[in-house]
């Protein structure tokens, strides 16, 4: 177990040093520069020359990159340079935002995804389960940026039962904060819901053909306790693996569903990195979400091997 | 005891469609889900070819006289802010989102087979090939298209570009795991000690036996494609407005949500639409061509 985890580290470390390497190549093909950007449009070619040499953007692309790296040894990211202040210390601030968006998201997952899944395989082939089906069809169908925006009109404007975008913090006004993150968390979440309702529905109906749940009937025990004791623990292993898979899923949608809600989170930061070129921010950026989500897929195989005892990593 | 019953149903209804062999089509037009998917797509494709012969006007025409029209006999889905007529921009709209997302589907198709066929069959390019894409499935799959789109510049093009970035990897891996099954079957071994070619078998054994799973997945990257295509435009690193695509529209009727809801509505049901049909052709293609994947995607 050890061992693959270790292993399972070793080859995330080359994975990371492509992320960063792609992520500066596509800064590299972009045309213009952030001197442009900073020195506006009337700027003469000596103040962007001046601009340039001061951000050291004159120099060799494989210099920069070899600076870049070796300030990362330092752990240190470089500074943003339309927020002129550490890009470690920008993400940091934005990060608490994406959390929570994407954590209320994957709570409404599992909490919708999962036991409509279970229904479903239940009441297979009845009027229930079709209803669920569409409903994780449309799930997957419907843009949610999209969805967000019927979502706003409705609740925001027509009803005003919501507010149609902005964050406010835990701390300041916990209701506020809840009131603020329902719409954007549940936009984020449909497509998943519909997911993972769809494979707990498909697992349920294997483990309901297994012999132990047959076993279980037949010595007796009512449906309720054989699918809440017996099946309900089989599910959950695969489900593991989804709710891992969902909640970088999540954290990647975020940049759409902050830009429409006005959420000042990480996915709108970077994607403002994009639009305004801050190189320092997007290769930060890029990294460290990249980062979190090969993290995120060994803690999932950790998490699987934890929770099931059959499967061995020994044999790969 | 009534509740009893409801565990055996559950237990029925996967088994029974396995047991008769019969033709791939006439199994196809029996599943319903494929067929109402089938109708939709084939709704959506008419729409896009004879875009010129269904419009009303043409769709980058304005008319500031007739902003925000609603819905009626005449523009029978209104018109937005510029007075553009809705549903004829729908309709060319239709040409577009539907071109970019076979493009991407595709392209993918092609590049991720290739590399896929690649890694599974070498194991000497396997690791090298994969971290690669392991690297380019790292970033957050929007963002990564973003990055890319708004480096290329916004156009149709590059918005193709960047999607088969990022949808090349998720194929490329998928063609793998079953090209390392095919790799160890008897008729692989067995054409092997006959003497055939790499080259030979690759092309005889290996890539026609790896079809089903890939065509069941093209299906779902057309659909990703044509909502991903729909965020890039409505983020602005899609094909410039006044290209009518469904994410411009939407894009450009965001600003008049209280006013003309209208404007942003039905370039997103289009949206929804086009992809419902495509993910309900994927799962009859899926059931139908290859039954063992169906825990695996959604």
């Amino acid at each position: 177990m050890t061992e693959f985890i270790l292993r399972r580290f070793l080859i995330a470390l080359p994975v990371l040093l492509l992320v960063s390497l792609i992520s500066a190549l596509i800064m590299e093909m972009v045309p213009g520069d952030p001197a442009m950007l900073i020195a506006g449009q009337n700027a003469t070619d000596i103040e962007l020359a001046a601009i340039r040499e001061q951000l050291g953007l004159n120099r060799p692309f494989i210099n920069r990159l070899g600076d870049w790296y070796l300030a990362l040894a330092r752990g240190d990211l470089g500074d943003s340079i339309l927020l002129n202040r550490p890009v470690t210390q920008a993400i940091a601030e934005r990060v608490p935002v994406t959390l929570a968006l994407a954590g209320s998201a994957l709570f409404l997952t599992v909490a919708i995804g999962l036991p409509c899944g279970v229904l479903s395989a239940v009441y297979a082939n009845t009027w229930i389960d079709q209803a669920l089906l569409t409903f994780s069809l449309l799930g997957v169908s419907i843009p949610n940026f999209w969805l967000s925006l019927m979502l706003i009109v409705l609740f925001g404007v027509m009803l005003d039962w919501l507010p149609v975008g902005g964050y406010i913090a835990f701390s300041d006004d916990p209701m506020g904060w809840v009131k603020c993150l329902i719409l954007p968390a549940f936009s984020l979440a449909l497509l998943q819901i519909g997911l993972l309702a769809r494979i707990t529905r498909s697992t349920m109906l294997e483990i309901l053909q297994q012999d132990y749940v047959r076993t279980a009937r037949a010595k007796g025990l009512p449906v309720s306790m054989v699918i809440g004791k017996h099946a309900l623990k089989n599910v959950m292993i695969p489900v593991i693996t989804v709710v891992g898979i969902s909640f970088g899923l999540l954290l990647s949608g975020s940049v759409v569903i902050e830009t429409v809600y006005f959420l000042p989170g990480m996915g709108r930061l970077l994607a403002n990195a994009v639009f305004s070129r801050d190189y320092p921010l997007i290769q930060g950026g890029l990294l460290i979400t990249a980062g979190v989500l090969v993290l995120l897929n060994l803690v999932v195989d950790i998490l699987y091997a934890a929770v099931d005892p059959r499967v061995k990593y020994d044999a790969r | 005891m009534t509740r009893a019953e409801t565990l055996p149903r559950a237990v029925v209804d996967e088994t029974e469609t396995l047991i008769t062999p019969t033709p791939l089509w006439r199994r196809l037009i029996r599943h319903r889900l494929f067929m109402t998917g089938l109708l939709i797509i084939g709704f959506m494709f008419l729409l896009a070819i004879f875009a010129d012969i269904i419009q009303i006007r043409a769709p980058e025409r304005m008319q500031v006289k007739l902003r925000f029209k609603t819905p009626d006999f005449a523009y029978p889905l209104g018109t937005d802010n510029y007075g553009r007529d809705i549903f004829s921009r729908l309709v060319h709209g239709a040409r577009l989102s539907l071109s970019i997302g076979l493009a991407v589907a595709l392209v993918t198709g092609i590049l991720g087979t290739m590399i896929g066929v690649l890694a599974g069959y070498f194991k000497k390019l396997d690791s090298p090939l994969m971290r690669l894409m392991d690297a380019l499935m790292a970033f957050p799959a929007i963002l990564l298209a973003i990055a890319i789109a708004a480096a290329l510049g916004p156009s149709a093009i590059n918005a193709v570009i960047a999607l088969v970035a990022v949808y090349t990897p998720r194929t490329a891996r998928i063609v793998r795991s079953t090209v390392l099954v095919i790799r160890e079957m008897d008729y692989v071994q067995a054409a092997k000690a006959c003497g055939a070619r790499d080259a030979w078998i690759l092309l005889r054994h290996v890539l026609p036996n790896s079809m089903a799973p890939l065509i069941v997945q093209l299906t779902f990257i057309f659909a990703y494609a044509i909502l991903a295509e729909a965020i890039l435009s409505f983020l602005g690193v899609g094909p410039p407005p006044p290209a009518p695509t469904w994410g411009n529209m939407i894009a450009e009727g965001k600003d008049y949500l209280r006013e003309a809801p209208h404007i942003c509505l039905f370039p997103g049901i289009a949206v929804a639409l086009t992809c419902l049909g495509l993910n309900l052709l994927g799962d009859g293609l899926r059931d139908v061509l290859d039954p063992r994947l169906r825990v695996q995607h959604g």
